[in-house]
């Protein structure tokens, strides 16, 4: 009974198999992180151009938790196993038992930011965004419009900037996924891609003193800081050649997140004053504070920190 | 008609007892081949032992600095244990094993120049062997005891003028997926394993022993065929993890 009862369930077993493997190989979408816009002609912004920033649909700014990953927990063995069934109902199992850890870990991660919720609880992106292009000076004049309002007859830059706070509370992450539609073509960005900046480290007994110095007004000017700088950073892709001739090969750099040491595998666009921008493997854009101090990050120019990176083209593209 | 039924009888005894001999053989085998598997199984394995001070506190040792042949960077997918079940774990990830196939060791080869130089910081007299060092080739050591190395490393000792010889020893490199017969039990990780030692010329004992076993996933999606991004930046990672786990106990 057994044997003959093994036998009819081994087709079945392997059909779901067969099926299960399908859905978990099945590709994944690259979803809106795909860098796009591949250029032939460099498109440079004068003083003359006037754009605006299309606000995200979200009215607060959302900031995060840094997750702390885990990397010495190995499966190195897999599962030994002759019975099928046995293997599906363990995998089963196991992804159910793993369905809502990350966001159970991010509500975890995220209790980091209870010391700034009254900073936050009235921080908008209108804030946000106004503070942000005050500090940038690419192009002509520069204002935001509203999420659904009409497109305008100039450059427009949608953006979904997101900050985490790193578990240390000694910096600052801003992902912002930003598209760049130039003037009379609202329905194809003519440039598209995540931009990541990492701001420096502070080295504060007391981080969230610091951050809520002023009822949080550091913890919002170093968000607009890397929020500007991202922009900045966008237009200056834009204005450089083709991605196509970009000569950067990858290189493994190590940098810092807050107190801990981050690496990434990229190609190296710009390097000064103890900070790199560089393209990662996706095409990503990041701003990164390097974790070794490079011996010609000294002079006036690194004081400055919101040029940092952005020197090169102020005196040459965007501010002639 | 007795005499029929007293031979079938006995016949039928015959055969019983014949099957009780058999039953009991086999029982026999099978207790000796899991004792055997238990006691090989069981073998103790070394223990870590950690670099202490006075380890390097003598300058008049002539350190030796060597590696064994490094792996080849490919994928592994463990629990897909049936031939019909590496088959299909073979054919749905045959796009990424074929791209971890092409992933560099990178700098990996020049681990023994930074662990040496670190040793000179020390005021170690090194000596990097330039060859790789193939373990496998040297005898077994005769000597049992506890944090005593299984191969016989005294050869070196005359071969490259050293008191001692620090081994970095990494076996594994590349990606890793865990699976159970047809089924994946994990997404795949970037993976490195090996360990780090020192032996003593002059009794094969164990001075340091580290085993480093580092894993890290792709951020965001990891099935990004045929380039795989987020995989690929998780293996420079884990290199360069895996040369900091290394070098961590002589840059204290």
């Amino acid at each position: 009974m057994r044997p003959a009862l093994a036998r009819q369930m081994i087709p079945t077993a392997l059909a779901v198999a067969a099926i299960t493997l399908i859905i978990v190989m099945s590709p994944a979408e690259a979803g809106s992180d795909a860098p796009s816009g591949e250029r032939t002609v460099p498109v440079r912004l004068g003083t003359e151009q006037n754009w605006s920033v299309r606000l995200p649909e979200a009215d607060k700014v959302v900031y995060k938790g840094e997750v702390i990953q885990d990397n010495s927990n190995i499966e190195a063995e897999g599962i030994h196993s002759i019975d099928v069934l046995y293997s599906l109902a363990f995998v089963t199992g196991k992804y159910i038992k793993e369905y809502g850890k990350d966001e159970e870990l991010q509500t975890e991660a995220d209790k980091v930011l209870l010391p700034y919720q009254t900073a936050l609880g009235n921080f908008t992106y209108r804030e946000l965004v106004q503070r942000g292009l005050n500090k940038t000076s690419v192009g002509g004049s520069k204002k935001w419009v509203e999420f659904n309002s009409p497109s305008v007859a100039e450059w427009v830059v949608e953006v979904t900037p997101s900050f985490t706070l790193t578990q240390d509370q000694s910096a600052i992450v801003l992902n912002n996924h930003i598209a760049i539609y130039a003037p009379g073509a609202p329905s194809e960005p003519l440039y598209k891609n995540l931009i990541r900046i990492v701001s420096d480290p502070r080295n504060e007994p007391d981080p969230a003193g610091l951050w809520m110095r002023g009822g949080g007004e550091r913890l919002k000017e170093e968000s607009a800081d890397l929020f500007a700088r991202s922009l900045e950073i966008a237009w200056r892709e834009i204005g450089n050649a083709s991605r196509k001739d970009d000569p950067a090969r990858p290189k493994t750099i190590r940098y810092r997140q807050g107190k801990s040491e981050k690496m990434e595998r990229a190609g190296v666009i710009d390097m000064r004053c103890n900070r790199a921008v560089i393209r990662t493997l996706r095409g990503w854009l990041m701003s990164v504070p390097l974790a070794e101090p490079r011996e010609d990050a000294t002079g006036n120019e690194c004081n400055n920190k919101l040029s940092q990176n952005l020197v090169e083209f102020r005196g040459n593209t965007f501010l002639p | 008609m007795f005499l029929r039924h007293f031979s079938k009888k006995l016949n039928s005894a015959f055969n019983c007892s014949t099957l009780k001999i058999m039953l009991n053989k086999y029982f026999i085998i099978s207790v000796l081949i899991a004792a055997a598997l238990i006691l090989t199984g069981c073998a103790t394995p070394q223990r870590p032992v950690s670099l202490s001070e006075s380890t390097l506190a003598s300058k008049t040792h002539r350190v030796g600095v060597a590696m064994t042949p490094l792996p080849k960077v490919d994928m592994q997918l463990p629990g897909a244990s049936c031939l019909l079940c590496i088959a299909a774990a073979t054919l749905a990830n045959s796009s990424l094993i074929d791209h971890t196939r092409t992933l560099p060791h990178e700098d990996l080869p020049k681990l023994k120049n930074s662990l040496a130089e670190l040793l000179r910081k020390k005021g170690s007299n090194v000596t990097v062997i330039s060859e790789d060092l193939d373990i496998s080739k040297l005898s077994d050591y005769s000597g049992k005891g506890t944090d005593i190395a299984e191969k016989d490393f005294s050869p070196l000792k005359q071969k490259y003028g050293i008191d001692k010889v620090v081994l970095i020893q990494i076996t594994d490199l590349g990606m890793l997926r865990p699976y159970s017969t047809y089924f994946p039990t994990s997404e795949p990780k970037a993976i490195l394993k090996g360990v780090g030692s020192m032996v003593s010329l002059n009794n094969n004992a164990y001075e340091w022993y580290m085993p480093v076993e580092l894993a890290k996933g792709s951020e965001g999606p990891w099935d990004e065929s045929p380039n795989f991004p987020g995989l690929t930046n998780a293996y420079f990672q884990v290199l360069e993890m895996g040369k900091d786990a290394f070098l961590k106990p002589f840059n204290n």
